[in-house]
């Protein structure tokens, strides 16, 4: 998969963000960060619990805001626009959530999440086109499917969903926060390979953040590594991870049990 | 001839049926495995495997009405604990066999300082011993330093929580220690610190070790023998290295192949088929069998037997027969 | 979702029951003047009856027949009742919603009037209104409502707050949806559900107060209240008990019915349970 070399897609640019704590100082939860995601393409955000990974994942989609510094999509500023402006501008970016459980409205049917993402599609279109993206990510089940309601799926089809749904607004980037966690190891390659797919056919681009190094070492181009609020090494994801240079990086990839084993006859 | 002493642990043919809302579901349908004195241990297996089941069955903590042992033994260092009532249970747990479990915050008393809580543990099954003294050394056992003992359980880290854990089960004084998942609620630097704390301990202390975990790299980092289950069943089993390094069930393949994200002829990630089987229902043949690219009709129609792959290797899979 | 509501609270028995028991005493207070050729107020000579069968609830010591009386009351409880309820509730949800989930200033105002209204002693207050302004339903129905918004404010305030945090809501949002209509169609369907409930406790608080400030007589001695005959009855408790007995059986029974279907109704409204 190339990369085109345009201008990139989404540029967080020294982005700082803290909070306050009740009797301590404040807490920084991201500090100075800049980051950029090309179009077409997979970055993978890596760090453990506390790095500020997910902060900047929320303030990248907008969902949070920021102390200092901006961010930008296609080279728009997205960072100081006003409500309305902002929710027309932000479309093309689309998340998906960590928590299969809470990514979803209980009382809406597979058929009403669907629509109510289909918001760019003629009314008269959005059934079939919900089919047709239920299919694409695997949901086989067609209308009996559509009046589910999204609690009496397994894990699994709920992760399936989550993408079905990013995909809606045919996006540019979708941003994911630990899209694996729900789903068991060796059913981890059925997702990959959809999100693969997804990318080969409509270069969607990804910001993937993850604490698994294995994933983000096979699927991304290319991987920040995020430590307190910092992101202390950048570059393609199998060169970084395989040969870490930070000190830091170089414990989290020592740490990872390796599978590797001599072969029996 | 001294005969040889009983394994420390041994399980035949477990069965283990909850009772739901949906009818019976059998967790565990037929488990065996064999640990020795000071052996470390592992159990593989995904969501649906039955590991966590049998790690309570051992210790007696199916959920009371709901869990239940219907069918095979198990034997504690030779004592039969089968149809163990609660009272009889109270005489096992701890020493010989003790548990650490996945997320220390639920398993800490959040309003006891923790020394206080190692101590109730020393105190119950050391009563002439030193108590402070033996927390101390607990304490440095773990690698906690001494004044951890004067902290509550939401000031101290993860990595520290599961520490204590240790601590509490190590006052016991156990044989052996049933690991559920202890290190998947923590960080990768974290983990791998726990998992060499363990190993370290396992060897001094000369105990051993059952560690059940979905995470292959973590069971292999620590145990000499592992076993994998599928559906409420064990399904191969056998030396780490050669498990994983020649796998011989089909699903011990993928699952290893899907660990490691590895991509096959056409740079697809390496992936399981399917689901794991509705475990309310009853699974003739192979359970493996609906997603396995190897099956054929045998699977469908018995489950298969125990074959030797190599000399301590074995697998429930026609194909090596 | 709906038909999905209805089953479900119709397979809570208790609260099936206490339903109909509602309906019942709404139909008997509907048809009041047909089936009962007398006037409630209706004096006679057939002073302190015991129950009979001409009179199968007795009479007072105007003469006047007391289960045409309790028929009568049930209107004003049930209006009371319903009307402050309602009131309550909507105003609670309203304020307790843009409370929760706008936070700030708003947030701080509307939870610091709410607890000055949980503090003050309710039955003093509506005693001192009532006082002011003449006794009259649609007073004691304003004092009801002003003293009952805050539970169903913080009930709500509490539930969006916990659902605005949830990932859902802000996967909306990321689909371009107006901050208002987040509220009104992703979060508050999902917060409401112990307000209702609530509602319904809140019917059962309505009766009991408007019963005791008649017995205490600050309502409009016009009106036909449960409350009003307690306080007539009071002074016979021991020859005529009979005067006493209904009214308060009929508030005990009503309130109970109203606590039970809301029992039921919370029950109903959670998607998930089995």
């Amino acid at each position: 998969m190339t990369v085109q070399a345009k201008e990139p897609l989404l540029e967080l640019i020294n982005v700082e963000k803290s909070f306050n704590r009740r009797g301590d100082t404040p807490l920084r939860a991201v500090a100075n960060v800049s980051l950029s995601v090309g179009h077409g393409e997979t970055v993978a955000l890596v760090g453990e619990s506390g790095s500020g990974k997910s902060t900047l994942g929320r303030i990248a989609l907008c969902l949070m805001p920021l102390d200092k510094g901006e961010v930008r999509l296609a080279g728009k500023r997205l960072s100081g626009l006003s409500r309305n402006e902002l929710r027309t501008a932000r479309l093309p970016m689309q998340p998906i959530f960590q928590d299969p459980t809470s990514s979803f409205n209980p009382r809406r049917t597979v058929h009403q999440l669907l629509d109510q993402a289909l918001v760019g599609t003629p009314p008269v279109q959005r059934v079939d086109r919900a089919i047709d993206l239920l299919d694409r990510v695997g949901l086989k089940g067609g209308h009996g499917l559509l009046s589910r309601f999204p609690h009496e799926l397994s894990g699994g089809q709920r992760q399936r969903l989550a993408i079905a749904r990013a995909l809606c607004m045919d996006p540019k980037l979708i941003i994911a926060d630990e899209p694996l966690s729900g789903a068991d190891v060796s059913i981890r390659g059925q997702v990959l390979n959809l999100l693969s797919d997804l990318q080969d056919s409509s270069g969607v681009a990804y910001l993937m953040i993850t604490h698994d190094i294995s994933i983000a070492r096979a699927f991304a181009h290319r991987v920040a590594v995020m430590m307190k609020g910092e992101i202390v090494e950048t570059g393609p994801a199998a060169q970084v991870l395989s040969t870490p240079e930070h000190p830091y990086t170089r414990r989290l990839v020592a740490a990872v049990p390796s599978l590797e084993f001599d072969k029996f006859a | 001839m001294a005969a040889t002493p009983p394994p420390l642990l041994q399980v035949d043919h477990l069965q283990v049926a909850y009772r739901t809302r949906r009818g019976t579901v059998k967790a565990v349908e037929d488990a065996s495995l064999l640990l020795a004195e000071g052996e470390a241990v592992g159990i593989v297996g995904e969501s649906g495997s039955g590991k966590s089941t049998v790690a309570r069955s051992l210790l007696g903590l199916l959920p009371r009405d709901v869990g239940k042992v219907v069918g095979g033994h198990i034997a504690i260092g030779g004592r039969d604990v089968t149809n163990f009532g609660e009272k009889d249970w109270e005489t096992i747990r701890g020493n010989p066999i003790a548990m650490v479990f996945q997320d220390p915050l639920s398993f800490l008393n959040p309003v006891m300082r923790i020394g206080k809580q190692i101590a109730e543990s020393v105190k119950r099954h050391d009563p002439d011993a030193n108590v402070a003294h033996r927390v101390e050394e607990l304490l440095d056992l773990v690698k906690l330093p001494a004044s951890a003992r004067f902290a509550y359980a939401h000031q101290l880290s993860g990595g520290m929580r599961q520490r204590v854990l240790l601590a509490i089960a190590l006052g016991c004084r156990p044989r052996l220690l049933v690991a559920d998942e202890p290190t998947t609620a923590l960080d990768v630097t974290t983990q791998a610190e726990i998992m060499a704390l363990l190993r370290d301990l396992q060897k001094k202390l000369h105990m051993g070790l059952l560690m059940i975990s979905h995470d292959l790299g973590t069971i292999a980092a620590a145990c000499e023998r592992i076993y994998v289950m599928y559906a409420g069943r064990t399904i191969e089993w056998g030396p780490t290295s050669r498990v994983f390094g020649s796998p011989a069930h089909p699903y011990t393949t993928g699952l290893l192949k899907a660990s490691r994200a590895d991509r096959d002829e056409n740079h697809r990630f390496v992936t399981i088929g399917g689901n794991v089987p509705n475990l309310a229902e009853a699974i003739v043949g192979c359970p493996f069998a609906p997603r396995c690219d190897h099956a054929f009709d045998k699977c469908r129609q018995a489950m298969p037997d125990a074959f030797m792959n190599a000399p301590d290797q074995l697998a429930r899979c026609w194909k090596l027969q | 979702m709906m038909r999905n509501f209805w089953r479900r609270f119709l397979s809570h028995r208790l609260g099936t029951i206490s339903l109909l028991i509602v309906l019942a005493l709404a139909l008997a207070a509907l048809t009041a003047n047909l089936i009962f050729a007398s006037d409630p107020k209706q004096i006679s000579d057939d002073v302190m009856l015991a129950p009979s069968f001409a009179h199968p609830l007795g009479t007072d010591d105007l003469g006047r027949d007391v289960l045409t009386n309790i028929i009568y009351g049930i209107r004003v409880s049930l209006t009371v009742g319903l009307l402050a309820a309602l009131g309550a509730s909507f105003l609670g949800s309203v304020l307790g919603a843009l409370a929760g989930y706008y936070g700030g200033a708003l947030d701080l105002c509307v939870m610091r009037i709410s607890e000055i209204f949980q503090v003050i002693p309710t039955f003093i207050l509506a005693a001192v209104i009532v006082a002011l302004s003449g006794p009259g339903l649609p007073q004691i129905i304003i004092v009801i409502v002003i003293l009952s918004w805050p539970q169903t404010a913080r009930l709500m305030r509490s539930e969006v707050l916990r659902i605005r945090g949830l990932e859902y809501v802000d996967a909306v949002r990321c689909l371009g949806i107006s901050e208002h209509r987040i509220l009104l169609a992703e979060v508050v369907p999902n917060a409401i559900a112990p307000a209702l409930a609530v509602c319904t406790l809140i019917v059962g608080q309505a009766i009991l107060l408007e019963a005791s400030l008649s017995f205490f007589g600050l309502s409009s001695p016009d009106i036909v209240s449960w409350g009003q005959m307690l306080n007539s009855g009071q002074r016979f408790l021991f020859n005529a008990w009979w005067l006493s007995f209904f009214p308060g059986l009929a508030i005990f029974v009503t309130v109970l019915a109203f606590n039970l279907i809301g029992d039921a109704v919370g029950f109903a409204l959670n998607p998930r349970a089995e």
